[in-house]
């Protein structure tokens, strides 16, 4: 097949989509592809899934030639969201290993699986400039229009890498426009490279707002936290604020979805405290398992320090459920406006007493002084599906 | 749909549970090979899940009797004939302080680098031979590569057996 500039054939390019073995990873480039599809002729989804192990040289380089024996006869496409086609490619490294030796790494293994044909799309779409930007660099023909979505949360430490900066400095001299999801992303990546200002603009992760909870929330009792178990979500903190809130509310509850390295201490903290009774963890649940848990549940509560979109909170309004956040960054340009109406958001500190606090003032003033109706129907024009589509559809075929 | 999943490296362990459970969910049959059943022990399989330590597959060779016998059946039939009646009992301590921990510590990690290029041969055989055909290899982590190339190999290009990277992909 090969496809005229004109067609509205889109391939999108991606290091993170939800698998078995990370359910929540790339979630948000799914909702992306289920919200984008419809409006395309078709829609492939590469998928380049980075596969680390402990391997010596020889064995890195006896495996290596093995995926490239494999990669022909492997079966690797299958139907995925929005009646797109995912194509997975695995992608044998070493652990460890900078962002540019990880890029070149996904770049050899797009040039194996496609042979040094172009990828055959009027339009290829990645997610990160780097790997998935620079893998697609020699695959694209002179027509084909490239355009990024940035969402790393690492993207300062990438860029601080001479060699990486090099690097995505070249994917953005190829793509026609770069989308990040935040202005704390975009003000990191154009304070490395400011010469591609006038390519760099905000764009929203979409949100189905399609899917309402049967009945609304009655009162803040079941508390439910949704993400990394790691440092930078602040999930100690959490548990802590939880401990002393539930010390004054015996019938609170609090879930916990996700995995991370902290998960071994929150657990003992939680023996410590003696909340085995109300403390579940729920480990990693596919993306559509959180969206119901989310309906089951009365608050989300998240205690980022620093987010560049914050996916979870508008799902949750999505959802019906209020909020308790921290001002982490993009939490606070995700609901600007309607933080009064959404929850409470509460100031990023090394301790819990914000949260403590936050969720007294919430609990006060529950349910009369917030609107969750306005809330949603606000962030239903911001970030759901409709709006989202149109705004990339108009500038991947006009 | 019945498939072989070969996870070698365990590395991607949360995968390989969950796609095994959903293929037999499913109606269809999952074994896995593996080259320690250890390494597992954290990450419990869905009941129906055959789970075959690779190490297992070379029982018949010569080497792997010879340690039979001179590890387990030679000393166990002396401590029988010595202790008569307190024989089992003698014989259980000795399997579990001496005879398994020389197996798990010694013979295995010489085994698997001594006979390492018949393994591949050993899992095609386990291919060939089953009841039920296979229909899919899916090869779950960057390790179990080269040895899912010396089976295919071993199968030799008429085998009409499929190869994937996730059971997602073929279900």
């Amino acid at each position: 097949m090969s496809v005229p500039p004109g067609n509205r054939h889109v391939t999108v390019v991606t290091p993170w989509y939800p698998t078995q073995m990370w359910p929540f990873r790339g979630a948000f480039v799914q909702t992306m592809v289920e919200a984008t599809a419809p409006g395309c002729d078709s829609m492939t989804v590469i998928h380049g899934d980075r596969w680390s192990a402990r391997v010596s040289d020889a064995e890195d380089a006896a495996i290596t030639e093995a995926h490239l024996a494999l990669l022909p006869r492997s079966k690797q496409t299958s139907p995925t969201a929005g009646g797109a086609t995912l194509n997975y490619l695995p992608v044998p490294m070493p652990v460890g290993g900078d962002f540019a030796y990880v890029a070149k790494r996904h770049a050899a293994t797009l040039n194996a699986a496609f042979g040094g044909a172009p990828i055959d799309a009027a339009v290829v779409h990645v997610h990160e400039a780097l790997p998935s930007g620079w893998a697609v660099l020699d695959n694209l023909r002179p027509e084909t229009r490239l355009f990024i979505t940035e969402h790393a949360s690492f993207l300062e430490q990438l860029l601080d890498e001479p060699e990486a900066r090099e690097m995505y400095d070249k994917v953005l001299d190829r793509c026609e426009h770069l989308f990040v999801v935040g202005d704390g992303t975009r003000d990191v990546l154009l304070k490395a490279l400011p010469r591609h200002a006038a390519k760099v603009s905000l764009v929203a992760n979409p949100i189905n707002f399609g899917l309402p909870r049967p009945e609304p929330v009655t009162e803040l009792r079941r508390w439910f936290y949704a993400g990394s178990l790691i440092p930078r979500k602040g999930v100690t903190w959490l548990l802590e604020a939880f401990a002393k809130c539930h010390a004054e509310h015996p019938e609170l509850t609090l879930t916990i979805v996700g995995d991370g390295e902290l998960e071994g201490e929150l657990r003992a903290r939680v023996e410590e405290l003696g909340l085995q009774s109300a403390v579940t963890f729920l480990g990693s649940v596919a993306p559509e398992v959180a969206l119901q848990l989310m309906r089951e549940h009365d608050l989300l509560v998240h205690a980022s320090r620093w987010e560049s979109f914050g996916v979870t909170v508008v799902e949750a309004v999505a959802a019906g459920m209020p909020v308790l956040i921290t001002r982490c960054g993009g939490p606070e340009e995700t609901l600007a406006g309607i933080e009064e109406a959404a929850g409470e958001l509460v100031a990023v500190e090394e301790g819990d007493t914000s949260l403590v606090e936050g969720y007294q003032r919430l609990r006060d003033r529950f349910p009369h002084g917030l609107d969750l109706d306005k809330a949603q129907r606000t962030l239903d024009e911001r970030y759901g599906y409709p709006a989202v589509a149109k705004m990339h559809h108009r500038v991947w075929f006009e | 749909m019945n498939v072989l999943f070969l996870a070698l490296g365990a590395a991607r362990r949360r995968a390989v549970v969950e796609e095994s459970a959903k293929v037999v969910a499913d109606g269809g049959t999952a074994t896995v090979v593996v080259a320690m059943a250890k390494q597992w022990k954290n990450d419990p399989f869905a009941p129906g899940v055959t789970v075959l330590d690779s190490s297992l597959l070379h029982r018949d060779e010569l080497l792997w009797r010879l340690e039979r016998l001179v590890v387990y059946r030679g000393p166990e039939f002396v401590l029988r004939r010595a202790f008569g009646r307190r024989g089992n009992s003698a014989v259980g301590a000795y399997r579990r302080k001496v005879a398994d921990r020389f197996h798990r510590r010694a013979f295995l990690p010489v085994h698997k680098r001594l006979r390492k290029d018949v393994s591949s041969r050993l899992i095609a055989q386990h291919i060939t031979r089953a009841a039920r055909p296979y229909e899919w290899i899916i090869v779950s982590d960057q390790r179990s590569m080269p040895e899912a190339v010396a089976v295919l190999n071993e199968l030799g290009p008429k085998s009409r057996i499929g190869v994937a990277w996730s059971a997602d992909h073929v279900s």
